[in-house]
């Protein structure tokens, strides 16, 4: 890609990465991080990644660079599924539903969260996601209907006790 | 594949992420048409769909961008200008050798044509070789080479014109290459004593009489000096000091007298001159000058501290 199919990349992309990474990692300056890193790798393979494959291509470096930095946190909780607990959902009671599947998708686990995102923030296909994370289109597809269902299960839950 | 109870979950996850496509997506939107429960499950799923937050942005974009210095193009931009200039100081080399070229045949075709012309006007033509002394000697010697017999002369106070070129064959030798009786400079006490003289005088005759007054004084100032060199020339160079004097027409003698600036000589004489004048050129500059091509020559010797040789 040319400098100035960079640039153009940089303008139409890095809200969206970042809002990506800023979801799965709250931490914004270090997300802030991330996404200049994920830019700074793109930079320079230039002569190497095509301009259609550009996004993917930050999206899947600043995956990475994001799950290493989770792992040197350790704040991330390294479980294939988590049982969705929705304490105190009196609480909630007065909780739109749009901030409760917020709340809903941050009990999710890691990658299941990080495929929901994927998918409704980028809109990325099964296979690209398995690109971008590194697992299989098959996992990536058990991964998101499991997402899915709790997601299902949360919002469900909330409107009973409504 | 056939959707029912036991798999529809699963492929109504793929449909809500637009992953159904063909036989299937239609058997889906079918099962979804005949299954109300199947269809009310798929409305719940839409509502799991999570909406970005638009009014998170990234701050830091500006510094993602890159310029026109950056990396990639640093090196080609630098080997751009690199090349360029070198074009343009090659251009600027071949230039000057092309120009100094042509300056120097333009100095040979105008000397060329001043002979020609000088052989039909033997006498005439000492104007012409004093302009073209003149612009080809710095200021400050043509200054010095005034006589106080050639003051008012206009082509010899005329400005030189800087611009022009010298011609190629023009040598400029000092006194030590080339002296004669003749060709000492007076001294300049000499020489303001005449000029202060000649604005007195009112008529032609009278200048005549001061210069010839004055002619003694510079003869002897001349031989005072050619004295003081004389070891000098013969430790230097051999030469016929008296050639002028002896080898040189009574008219031309005469000539030399008036104008004391210039010395055109006739063909007799380029023989006897070559001789001597040759041998300055190959004792002092390492030139090569064929006694043929000096004989074509119009020769001009500016008399003073600096004495010009002037070649065609």
């Amino acid at each position: 890609m040319t400098q100035s199919e960079y640039n153009r990349c940089a303008k139409e992309h890095a809200d969206g990465l970042f809002r990506f990474v800023l979801k799965n990692y709250n931490y914004r300056e270090k997300a802030e991080d991330i996404v200049q890193q994920a830019f700074e790798v793109l930079w320079t393979k230039c002569s190497e990644v095509e301009n259609e494959k550009a996004k993917s291509f930050l999206f899947t470096v600043a995956y990475r660079k994001m799950i290493d930095e989770m792992r040197k946190d350790k704040r991330l909780l390294l479980k294939d599924e988590m049982p969705i607990a929705l304490a105190g959902t009196t609480e909630i009671k007065q909780i739109d539903l749009r901030k409760r599947l917020h709340a809903a998708l941050e009990e999710l686990p890691a990658i299941q969260k990080q495929l929901v995102l994927l998918k409704d923030y980028e809109g990325y296909s099964y296979d690209e996601m398995a690109g971008i994370t590194g697992i299989s289109e098959s996992q990536v597809k058990v991964y998101l209907f499991r997402a899915r269902m709790s997601l299902k299960k949360s919002l469900v839950s909330i409107e009973a006790n409504i | 594949m056939k959707i029912d109870q036991s798999n529809y979950e699963q492929y109504l996850v793929d449909h809500l992420h637009g992953e159904l496509h063909g036989d299937l997506l239609i058997k889906m939107k079918l099962y979804l048409q005949n299954n109300p429960q199947a269809s009310e499950e798929y409305l719940l799923l839409q509502q799991t769909i999570v909406s970005s937050d638009d009014n998170i942005v990234y701050s830091r974009k500006e510094s993602l961008l890159k310029h026109s210095h950056l990396k990639l193009n640093k090196s080609s931009s630098f080997k751009k200008i690199m090349t360029i200039a070198s074009i343009f100081i090659s251009l600027c080399i071949a230039t000057y050798f092309v120009l100094h070229q042509n300056g120097e045949n333009d100095a040979d075709a105008n000397t060329a044509s001043v002979s020609s012309q000088n052989k039909i006007n033997n006498r005439d033509s000492l104007q012409v070789d004093t302009t073209q002394i003149d612009s080809s000697i710095p200021a400050q010697n043509i200054a010095i080479a005034k006589h106080p017999s050639n003051l008012n002369r206009k082509e010899v106070t005329q400005t030189p014109n800087r611009s022009k070129a010298p011609a190629v064959h023009s040598v400029v030798v000092t006194k030590s290459d080339i002296v004669t009786e003749k060709q000492v400079l007076p001294a300049q006490n000499e020489i303001k004593e005449f000029i202060d003289a000649s604005k007195s005088a009112t008529n032609v005759n009278q200048q005549q009489a001061i210069a010839t007054t004055h002619d003694a004084k510079f003869d002897t100032a001349n031989s005072k000096k050619l004295n003081e060199l004389r070891p000098k020339l013969n430790a230097n160079i051999d030469i016929n000091e008296t050639w002028a004097r002896n080898d040189m027409p009574k008219e031309d003698y005469s000539a030399h007298e008036a104008s004391s600036s210039l010395v055109i000589l006739d063909d007799n004489k380029h023989s006897r001159l070559f001789n001597v004048v040759n041998k300055i050129l190959r004792f002092t500059h390492k030139v090569k000058s064929t006694k043929e091509s000096w004989q074509n020559a119009d020769i001009a010797l500016v008399l003073g501290k600096w004495t010009v040789i002037h070649l065609n």
